[in-house]
């Protein structure tokens, strides 16, 4: 395909803003954008905790399949499929954390590996879509390309393309209510203390019962709260229980 | 209130002005890190500050900057068109003649960032404010450029459209934009801000006669603007006096006894002109209305 209609494919993506009926017609249509610009699939994956604490490797293949092996090679939580992707609160996205995430991307330390296991499927361009999950979880989407480079050009269109696709499909995913999207990232910790939290039990009390410091009991609930994208812990019990997180 | 200043009011805001480009070194040269802008003695300035462009200020009751814009008309000069021709694609109208007035330099003050209340929002109400000038004016599009990740949350904007793909350029990645106006877009406009009336409004040196102030003008025309709507209530509104409507009405006797209330406290000391210039406020103020 020439560039002249990859470049038309991405003004008719961006001119269409948030026309979109549905998440799947905007991922129909940037999945034609991404091929019209020569890039194959692309895959998502969930890290569990925030990112800047963690080992931030991205790596991506053709297939979601060399994703999910690679993580479980890798010892990561898991990967899913973009259509699987979600966010709450406002703001998950800006240029300044692309920018940032792509840095720590290519630190030596750690761009090294990655780019010698894509080039060892064949892949050598790439960009990348953050967002934030509920409770601070980064999601990343890493789109490769067989390209051997991207023109700076090309850099600039694609990135506001996965900025847009990445704002839109939240926006829809919203509108839609779509609560395949929630997270299940609930530890066993975390939910148990969910459960006593339920049962009107003080930090304190539920230190006793699990045999841990009060302070480490109100650290989980705390980042159970977080993880669910509610205010108070009553309603992360709700909120767990409504979304069956924490059957024993 | 968002203040029209155009070469016949700009001896009345002398301060905001100086304000004005000092807050867009500010904003651009400190903030934004763009090096390349004109800094006068401590004021951004470029070849658009001329007598043909119109400023919409936005002041506090201390008369205070809070945020600005800059709108002109672009048959002489256009920045899009003439420095970053790139921005728009083929087939595209044109955007730079007669028809077609540009936007530049939006930002807000640290004030209005350090003072705003949750939930308010400056910069739509500057941008409706810059399209009412430029529709006055017999523009049919108004145009404007920002930072390329700012199109995925106004690509929503009623009558927004992308004049071309993003481009980099020395600070980032670019996109263009242009808005069609038209009667029907303001009062979309007007709706999705929750107004009825227009938003900017060009105090004259009568004004200052009569209230004495650039904050009493705000004052009244802010009051002005709240009782427009029932000013502008038809028959037909009158005569479905639902609960709603009842309360609707209490709150436009409340409005018009405000607004005789600064009637009054002005009149003493001003000129005999008042009733009349607040009666101008009212038409003014529901011209957009009328129009749309």
């Amino acid at each position: 395909m020439t560039v002249e209609f990859a470049h038309a494919e991405a003004f008719r993506f961006l001119q269409a803003g948030s026309g979109y009926a549905d998440a799947v017609e905007l991922e129909a249509h940037f999945r034609r954008v991404l091929a019209a610009f020569g890039f194959g699939p692309y895959a998502c994956v969930r890290l569990n905790e925030q990112l800047p604490q963690q080992d931030p490797r991205v790596i991506s293949s053709h297939g979601l399949e060399d994703w999910e092996h690679y993580y479980a090679e890798q010892g990561y939580d898991s990967a899913d499929p973009v259509r699987r992707w979600y966010k709450t609160g406002k703001s998950f996205y800006s240029w300044g954390q692309a920018k940032a995430w792509n840095a720590r991307l290519h630190e030596p330390a750690n761009d090294e590996a990655m780019w010698s296991d894509a080039s060892q499927a064949g892949l050598n361009e790439g960009l990348v879509v953050v967002s934030n999950a509920p409770g601070g979880h980064v999601l990343l989407t890493r789109i490769m390309t067989e390209q051997k480079s991207i023109r700076p050009s090309d850099r600039a269109i694609l990135d506001s393309v996965a900025i847009c696709f990445a704002t839109w499909r939240m926006r829809l995913l919203e509108q839609a209510g779509d609560v395949n999207t929630v997270n299940s990232l609930l530890t066993p910790r975390e939910a148990e203390c969910l459960r006593w939290v339920g049962q009107g039990l003080t930090d304190y009390a539920i230190a006793e019962q699990m045999d841990i410091s009060p302070s480490t009991a109100n650290k989980h609930i705390e980042n159970a709260k977080r993880k669910l994208g509610v205010p108070k812990r009553m309603q992360a019990f709700r909120r767990a229980t409504d979304l069956d997180l924490l059957a024993p | 209130m968002i203040h029209i200043v155009t070469t016949e009011n700009r001896h009345l805001y002398q301060r905001q002005i100086w304000a004005m480009f000092e807050g867009r070194r500010q904003s651009f040269v400190e903030r934004c890190g763009w090096n390349d802008l004109m800094v006068f003695e401590g004021a951004e300035v470029d070849d658009c500050d001329d007598e043909r462009a119109v400023y919409l200020l936005a002041l506090n009751e201390d008369e205070e900057l809070l945020g600005a814009v800059r709108t002109r008309p672009t048959d002489d000069l256009c920045i899009m068109a003439d420095k970053y021709p790139h921005l728009i694609a083929e087939g595209q109208p044109p955007m730079k003649g007669p028809q077609v007035w540009e936007s530049t330099r939006v930002f807000t003050t640290a004030l209005y960032r350090q003072t705003r209340k949750k939930g308010e929002q400056l910069l739509p109400y500057l941008a409706v404010a810059a399209s009412e000038v430029a529709f006055d004016h017999g523009a049919e599009r108004i145009i404007g450029m920002g930072d390329a990740e700012q199109w995925a949350n106004m690509s929503g904007a009623d009558d927004m459209h992308l004049t071309g793909l993003p481009a980099p350029y020395a600070y980032g990645v670019m996109v263009g934009t242009y808005v069609t106006l038209s009667a029907e877009h303001f009062q979309r406009q007007y709706e999705s801000l929750a107004r009825e009336v227009r938003i900017g409004y060009a105090v004259e040196d009568n004004d200052i006669a009569c209230f004495g102030s650039l904050a009493a003008v705000q004052e009244v025309v802010d009051e002005a603007a709240k009782l427009a709507p029932f000013h502008n209530a038809d028959a037909a509104r009158e005569g479905r006096l639902t609960e709603e409507a009842r309360g609707l009405f209490d709150e436009r006797a409340r409005a018009i006894a405000s607004i005789e209330a600064l009637y009054a406290r002005h009149d003493a000391a001003a000129a005999p002109q008042s009733g009349e210039r607040i009666l101008r406020m009212f038409k003014t103020m529901t011209a957009a209305g009328d129009a749309a």
